[in-house]
Order: C-alpha cells, then sequence, then structure tokens
C-alpha cells in the first residue's frame, strides 16, 4: 500500500512544482555564551503527497532545519536564516510578516512533539479550535463548531462534542497529539511540519499515531517533513530521508536507497545501533564511540571524521560536499561517495 | 540461585483529593537469580517503575515479601531494612539529576566509598581508578562536574558511583531512555560487562523493547500493575502468549522499509484506562482485540508452564496446559 504511493509520488514529481523548496540554507543561532552554525549550506525539495523524514541525533540541527525555513523558530531564539526558501513557488525571503502569519496560518500546519506546550491549559479544547478556525479561515461560531467536530473525528477522537469540552490535563498524551494534528490540519494546508511528533508517546500510542499521520497526509495529499531520531519510524511513514549530522545533511534519497544502501559512514553506524530484532540475546550492542563536534567551534574537514571508521587522512582537509551516489541518492563522503577531479561525481 | 524473590507484593497510592486508590502493583511476583539481567517493560503507568522504587525501599509495600539474599526484607524494622538493601543500588534515567551540580565526579564517587566507611585515603583513590576503568572512563574526568560531561559519561558516572557500594543487584530505570541512539550502546555493553566480570544482576526497566530483548534472559511484561506475562527473552518476543505483549512487540518498528511496510501489524485502540478506576476482570480486556464474556467478570488466574508464564482467559481452555499463542 505505501509503496505503490510511493511509487505514484515518484512518477508524479518532475512535472509537479515542490510544495517546499530549500537550497542553501544556513542557520546561525546566538545562545548567551557563543554563535552556533546550527545548519550549514542544506537543501532539499518535497512533493505533494510526499513524506521527507529528516533524522539525526541531538543536536545535528534537525529540528532547526526543519523549522527555520517557516519562521518557526521558537520566541525568544535569536538567529540569523540565509539561503532561499520557496513555498509552492513563493519566495518566502521577500514575504512580509503579514504574509507570512497569512502562510502559517493556512497554508502550513505544524505539530510539536509537546501539545501540552502548546494547549492552553486554562481553556477547554473546543473554543481553542473553534477560536483557530474563526481567526485563520474567518469561519462564523456556528461554522467553526461543526468543523471542529469534523476535524476531531477526521483524528480519530470518539465522541467529539463531549471532548470539546475537555481541559487539555483532562485527555491524555495521545488524545492531545490528536488535538494538536487537528489544528494543523484545519486550514487544509499543503505542508505539514512534524517535530518528534510521537517521541513522548508509549509505545501502543505511537503506532496509533503514525498511522493516522500516513492516513491523513494520504487523504489530504500533503506535503510532511517530519522530524525524528527513530530510523524505523522513517521506514514506516517517509517516501525520502535526509540524514543530518553536525548540522549539515551527509545523505538524502530514497528511503529503500539510504536505508537498504547506505553510504555515509554515519548513516551505517546509526542504522547498526538499532538492535537487530533476531539479535542474540546477551550479545554486545553496536554505537559509536566519542561524540558529536561543538558546533560554536565546528572542525576543519568533514565533521564526522574523529568518529569515523573509514576516515583517511584527506577528510580531515576539507570537508566533503553531496556527491551522487547513483540517481536521486546523495552523500558527503570523500571515502565511499567521491567526486573526480573533473568535478564530475561517480559512485563506487 | 535466587538472589531476589518477590513475591505478592502491593503497592498502594491514594489520591488525596478524591480518596481514590491506585494500586501500581497488584500482587506481583517476580525472581532475580544471581547474576542475571532481567527485563520489566509496559507503558507509562502500568507500574514498573514502582516495582523498582518498592525493591530499593524508595516506596511503601502494603504487604507482599522482598526476600533478597535471604533476607525477608520487609519483616524487619526500618534501620535493619536499610542494612539489608546495602547491596541493592538504583541508576536513575536522569543522570544529570541524579548527580550534585557543583560537586567534582572525584568527589562523588569519593564520597560513596566514605559513606561505605572506607577510612584509607589510599584505598579508597586505588579503588576509584579501579571503577573508572571497569566504567571505560577516562581518570581525567574526576576533576570535572556533571554538566561538562556528556550524557553517555554522566551515566557512567552514577553506574560507577553505584559500583563501589558493590551491590548485588542494580535496579536500572531506564538507563538509557535519556541517550542518543548511537550512544546508547556504551552504556548497554557495560551492563552486560559487569554481569561477565562481577557477576552483578540487573533489572533493566525500559519502555524500549529491543533493547531489553538483547540485554535480558528473562522478561517481565506489566499491564496496569500486574505482570501479564514472563518468559525467556527470545521466546517471548518471538512468540507472545499475552494479547498485550503481542502488540507491544508489534510496536517495534522494523528499519528495512520494504519488511515494516509489508508486514502484518496489531495497533491497540484506545488509551490506557485510570489506574484509579481499572476495569473489571482482566484490566486489559477493554484494549484487546481477543476479550470474550469471561474477560470483563473474572480476573484471569497465572498459567505456567516450562519457564513461562501469562495470565489471560485465552488459556483457561488449553487443557494440556502447553503454552502456545492462543490468539
Amino acid at each position: 500500500m505505501t509503496a505503490s504511493r510511493a511509487e505514484a509520488t515518484t512518477a508524479m514529481r518532475p512535472a509537479d512544482q515542490p510544495v517546499l523548496s530549500v537550497k542553501g540554507l544556513s542557520v546561525l543561532l546566538f545562545t548567551e555564551t557563543a554563535t552556533v552554525r546550527a545548519v550549514t549550506d542544506a537543501g532539499y525539495d518535497v512533493g505533494r503527497g510526499e513524506a521527507l523524514a529528516i533524522v539525526g541525533e541531538s543536536g545535528s540541527g534537525k529540528t532547526v532545519m526543519n523549522l527555520a525555513p517557516l519562521g518557526l523558530l521558537p520566541g525568544g531564539v535569536r538567529a540569523v536564516v540565509g539561503g532561499s526558501v520557496e513555498l509552492s513557488g513563493e519566495d518566502l525571503a521577500v514575504a512580509s510578516e503579514e504574509r507570512m502569519m497569512q502562510i502559517r496560518g493556512r497554508k502550513v500546519g505544524v505539530v510539536f512533539q509537546d501539545p501540552l506546550s502548546a494547549l492552553n491549559p486554562n481553556r477547554r479544547i473546543g473554543p481553542q479550535i473553534e477560536e483557530v478556525l474563526r481567526l485563520r479561515l474567518g469561519l462564523d461560531p456556528n461554522a467553526s463548531r461543526a468543523r471542529a467536530i469534523e476535524l476531531l473525528t477526521m483524528v480519530g477522537i470518539p465522541e467529539p462534542d463531549r471532548r470539546l469540552r475537555l481541559f487539555p490535563h483532562q485527555m491524555s498524551g495521545g488524545m492531545r497529539q490528536r488535538v494538536m494534528i487537528a489544528i494543523a490540519i484545519a486550514g487544509d494546508p499543503e505542508l505539514l511540519i512534524a517535530d518528534e511528533p510521537t517521541t513522548a508517546l508509549d509505545v501502543t500510542i505511537q503506532a496509533q499515531l503514525l498511522e493516522l499521520l500516513a492516513r491523513l497526509q494520504r487523504q489530504l495529499h500533503m506535503a510532511m517533513v517530519l522530524v525524528t531520531h527513530d530510523i524505523g519510524v522513517v521506514a514506516r511513514i517517509a517516501d525520502r530521508v535526509a540524514v543530518m549530522y553536525a548540522g549539515t545533511i551527509v545523505e538524502i534519497g530514497t528511503v529503500r536507497d539510504v536505508l537498504k544502501r547506505p553510504r555515509h559512514p554515519y548513516t551505517r553506524a546509526l542504522l547498526a545501533a538499532v538492535p537487530a530484532p533476531d539479535a542474540e540475546v546477551g550479545s554486545r550492542f553496536t554505537g559509536l564511540t566519542g561524540s558529536p563536534p561543538d558546533l560554536s567551534t565546528p572542525p576543519a574537514g568533514c565533521a564526522f571524521a574523529p568518529r569515523c571508521v573509514l576516515v583517511q587522512p584527506e577528510c580531515r582537509l576539507d570537508a566533503p560536499r553531496l556527491a551522487t551516489a547513483g540517481g536521486d541518492h546523495k552523500a558527503a563522503c570523500w571515502i565511499t561517495t567521491p567526486v573526480s577531479p573533473s568535478g564530475q561525481e561517480f559512485a563506487r | 540461585m535466587s538472589l531476589l524473590t518477590v513475591k505478592d507484593l502491593v503497592v498502594e497510592f491514594r489520591d488525596a483529593d478524591t480518596g481514590g486508590v491506585n494500586r501500581a502493583c497488584n500482587h506481583v511476583s517476580l525472581d532475580v537469580d544471581e547474576g542475571e539481567i532481567v527485563g520489566l517493560v509496559g507503558e507509562s503507568g502500568c507500574g514498573k517503575s514502582t516495582l523498582g522504587r518498592t525493591i530499593v525501599g524508595l516506596e511503601h509495600a502494603r504487604s507482599g515479601s522482598i526476600i533478597f539474599d535471604g533476607v525477608d526484607i520487609l519483616s524487619l524494622p526500618g534501620g535493619r531494612q536499610r542494612q539489608a538493601r546495602r547491596n541493592l543500588q538504583y541508576i536513575f534515567q536522569d543522570p544529570l539529576a541524579a548527580l550534585e551540580p557543583r560537586q567534582t565526579v572525584g568527589s562523588a564517587l569519593d564520597e560513596a566509598l566514605i559513606i561505605k566507611g572506607e577510612r584509607n585515603p589510599r584505598a579508597r583513590a586505588a579503588r576509584i581508578s579501579e571503577i573508572l576503568i571497569a566504567t571505560n572512563l577516562p581518570s581525567g574526568i574526576l576533576t570535572r562536574r556533571p554538566r561538562e560531561l556528556s550524557g553517555g559519561q554522566r551515566q557512567r558516572v552514577c553506574i560507577a558511583r553505584a559500583l563501589l557500594a558493590e551491590p548485588k543487584l542494580l535496579i536500572c530505570d531506564e538507563p538509557v531512555s535519556s541517550l542518543d541512539m548511537s550512544l546508547r550502546a556504551q552504556v548497554m555493553n557495560l551492563f552486560l560487562s559487569l554481569r561477565d566480570d562481577l557477576g552483578v544482576a540487573i533489572i533493566l526497566i525500559a519502555h524500549d523493547l529491543s533493547i531489553v530483548r538483547q540485554a535480558s534472559a528473562r522478561v517481565n511484561v506489566m499491564y496496569l500493575g500486574r505482570i501479564v506475562e514472563s518468559g525467556p527473552s527470545a521466546e517471548l518476543y518471538a512468540e507472545p502468549l499475552h494479547p498485550y505483549s503481542h502488540a507491544l512487540t508489534s510496536a517495534i518498528l522494523h528499519v528495512d522499509p520494504d519488511i515494516e511496510r509489508n508486514r502484518e501489524r496489531t495497533v491497540l485502540k484506545g488509551d490506557l484506562p485510570s489506574p484509579f478506576a481499572p476495569p473489571s476482570g482482566c484490566s486489559f480486556r477493554t484494549r484487546c482485540p481477543n476479550a470474550f464474556e469471561t474477560c470483563a467478570e473474572l480476573e484471569p488466574r497465572e498459567w505456567i508452564e516450562a519457564g513461562r508464564s501469562v495470565r489471560c482467559h485465552l488459556y483457561d481452555e488449553v487443557e494440556t496446559k502447553q503454552l502456545t499463542m492462543a490468539y
């Protein structure tokens, strides 16, 4: 079922303009003590009905890369965002703040990891959803009420008219995340931005929410960018995946290419770190030694070199750029995916 | 030989506002052999942390017994209970909260030995350098404070400190869930080495099912205060007997997209019921795809056979008592 969806979108894509197109994205974050290069020269496209996963570990820049292009970084974060971002062909760099508000309200839906921080604890669920519908879509009170009930039904909340009267704390974590998804899809968005949407939930609830996200994305034909640290989630619902390390995309391609034929040694290490379902009980776990570099003082050369099993002297001199490993599949590694001196990329 | 035997343990919490009672451990029994790693899995609110905390004395048991190293702990007066638990150590999920922020690693480790009664500073220094080697920490770490360490190093410092007490049993509550995937291996491999080299037994409480499977000889599955299934981990994961264990293992995602997208997956409906008002009969029945009338009427008894046990009415009719999957 999911495989045929992936094929359908691939076949459709060339003629179709991407919903989100990010090029040369760089993000500098200013903390109290340092300037951090959170994202360096990142680019990706997401098409209609396509799900792109961004995978990486804490501090890899995956969340910043997902939120910064649409101006979604939390208030209070001081940042400089460079590069070009187009949403359905519209250049967001020249969009006014008013236009950005419109875009964020209608064309883009957002689901965060922690719904409790995004919902007002002192107000019932109903008025919160209805307010969004009135402000964003200009619906009158009766229409917004009816639409709220319709949205809760779409996200699988039973007895929606009763639930609208509950406060956020009277709902379970899974229910609250469903409410957040309902709000995110309220404006019938072209793009859904999801930041670790199931991480805080128990496994059986995570399973429910993953099915829901995949179903809604298919039904509403949305583009989705999903940040996760869980490669299993990528395998389950994404079409394409970008692997982040130390603020750069080190590998990108279809889920099948990247997860079944990984090129970058970091992608390989991440995959190896997931315990195999048939691993011998009591056998040792596979992981990485060392820790990621401090992005306030980024290293010269490949950022992964100090932890890499394939490292060569040249890796410490220049940072590798993404080079093709065949078709859309790209990796940034001098050793596994070199670029020829003529500048023509080849794969080995 | 059995190092720890928990029998019929009941732990209850009372809601001060409503007077309602949450029976977080409902007649729980558990065995841990010397040098054995035993897993305890289940979702938030199932009682797995309460069970661990009660064993080390952080929660009060209402009834039941905890026999550790041959001593019936709960029958002793308070002061002697602490003495009887000196070979039991607890590792918390958040190492940063478990360490004193202004104290250097060296001072924290030294303090643990002083508490243990080691008066000789040279003996303490020698013991600390041994423990750094055992936990794979560099000696330079002694002058540093928790904030200056990586997450994996912090958790290994907590483990090093616990080891200085020379425990026979470590209870580890979500010891790697705050760590990134690539760093979990360091801590998990440390547990495996401690078991092999020092013979330390470990209760591993975690919601990451695949990590528990690989590390533990036996696994216990908890749901709303009950252990609903237990058995050797490879068998339990390959052929779960309880419908809840089946749903849990089915939730483990495969990293191969071709396998992940084509497998049959059981997705449970609904949420965990409130532990203050558990369903009648079998507490899992409200989410169970196999529930029938009896499940609402009677609490299932525990069926035991060949090292495996299950608490489920599906097995009431199995005459030979051969426990094979009944759904």
